[in-house]
């Protein structure tokens, strides 16, 4: 009885989440929702979104209790929901990558190095995306090699303070 | 700005496949018209941040343009997924080779210090060896060993001001930022006359030298704002939540007189 109300509570976690997620611009707050096709970002079972953990700078331990949660959530609404119910919310989410969920705690490349309440430190950085900084050269280059561009803009700064996307 | 997606190895990964391209938004007024036609914001106005794909000739969208990945897809994972679906598409005729350079020093070192990376800038006035010099580091800046590793800047050593340390007029320099990327140290430098193999050396162990400082979005905020960081920007601020947010700033580092 405990853990079905743990679910059902997850599962209202899962629902605000998804509310908040698909609000949320990049960086910052408000911004349109998406629109087309149901709420962007929104991924059955998610109890905090991969945006919201990072920010949270969770344990090792956290997470894995976390993904644990976030499994039995899952497992749930399979039980909850009927077959119908299930190819619709498919038919509205994106395509979620055949691995699954993104991998756990913080990736090598993220800019923002472990989390602090590991050691508090400095870090090696690994290797991060690879930016074209103008239009110009993007395209340019785009041109030159035939390939796709993964086009991003954003500002270095923040209410006034540099440093920081 | 987002902070998982394209921070995720599985993203990064992908984006090997694609030409990368990074606007600083309201930094040049071309590219604020380039934005403003290719995503139709709430306000009508250009706003902080914009998200696509699209095909090589970077007038087709591939997929719907938004303003970060996390409103097109469940998560890094369904976005790499895409990525390479999208790649699949697409025969290149040949890898990124130039330089990506950032458009001048002062907003290279914002960039970097946001990015938490070291700045190469390559400096001088003469021509023929400035040209050597890019050539060099552009090799280096796509192999496996050091892509994305650095911000890549060109420049004279009288727009270095801010870095302490720079004891060169021309050659390469590999500067660590302040946290608020207005100032600098130098990690490396080597001289226009060295070797191409001296430069790859420098720029390695810079690599490997570099430490990414911890760096936390609301004690940063703060702080820049107690100490009277304020960034302006070449085109004007017109994301309304960022405009306000600007003026709010301003006043909790300059509050106003009774």
């Amino acid at each position: 009885m405990k853990r079905w109300r743990a679910s059902a509570f997850a599962a209202a976690v899962v629902g605000w989440c998804a509310l908040t997620a698909s609000s949320q611009p990049p960086g910052g707050q408000g911004g349109p929702g998406g629109k087309r096709g149901g709420p962007p970002g929104f991924a059955p079972g998610t109890v905090i979104p991969p945006f919201v953990r990072d920010y949270l700078d969770l344990t090792a331990e956290q997470e894995k209790r976390l993904d644990e949660l976030e499994a039995e959530v899952k497992q749930n609404l399979e039980r909850i929901l009927t077959d119908e119910q299930k190819k619709k919310l498919a038919d509205l989410r994106p395509p979620m990558g055949k691995d699954g969920p993104p991998p756990k705690g913080r990736g090598p490349g993220d800019k923002n190095g472990p989390s602090p309440n590991k050691d508090g430190g400095e870090h090696p950085r690994a290797a991060a995306i690879q930016w074209f900084t103008t239009w110009e050269a993007g395209e340019a280059e785009a041109g030159r090699t035939g390939r796709p561009i993964l086009f991003v803009s954003a500002a270095p700064h923040c209410a006034g303070v540099s440093g920081i996307w | 700005m987002d902070r998982s997606f394209l921070s995720r190895p599985e993203v990064i990964a992908a984006s090997r496949d694609f030409v990368c391209v990074r606007l600083a938004t309201y930094e040049d007024a071309d590219e604020a018209r380039f934005l403003k036609g290719l995503f139709r914001t709430r306000s009508g106005e250009v706003e902080n941040s914009v998200f696509c794909v699209l095909a090589p000739d970077g007038r087709s969208k591939l997929i719907r343009a938004a303003r970060g990945p996390e409103q097109v897809y469940a998560d890094a994972a369904a976005m790499a997924a895409d990525m390479k679906r999208v790649a699949g598409q697409y025969s290149p005729i040949a890898a990124p080779a130039a330089l990506p350079l950032v458009a001048g020093p002062r907003l290279a070192l914002d960039v970097a210090a946001a990015d938490g990376l070291p700045l190469v800038v390559i400096l001088g006035n003469d021509a023929v060896a400035h040209q050597r010099l890019a050539s060099g580091v552009a090799k280096l800046a796509w192999t496996d060993e050091l892509i994305g590793r650095f911000v890549y800047a060109e420049g004279t050593a009288k727009e270095l001001t801010g870095v302490s340390d720079v004891a060169l007029d021309s050659g390469v320099v590999v500067i660590v930022p302040d946290m608020f990327g207005l100032r600098g140290t130098v990690l490396r430098q080597v001289a226009a006359d060295a070797s191409a193999e001296n430069v790859a050396r420098e720029l390695r162990v810079a690599a490997t030298e570099f430490k990414a400082p911890a760096k936390y979005f609301r004690t940063h905020v703060q702080e820049g704002q107690r100490l009277n960081v304020y960034w302006e920007t070449r085109v004007p601020v017109t994301d309304p939540m960022e405009y306000a947010a600007r003026e709010r700033g301003r006043r909790v580092a300059q509050p106003p007189k009774e």
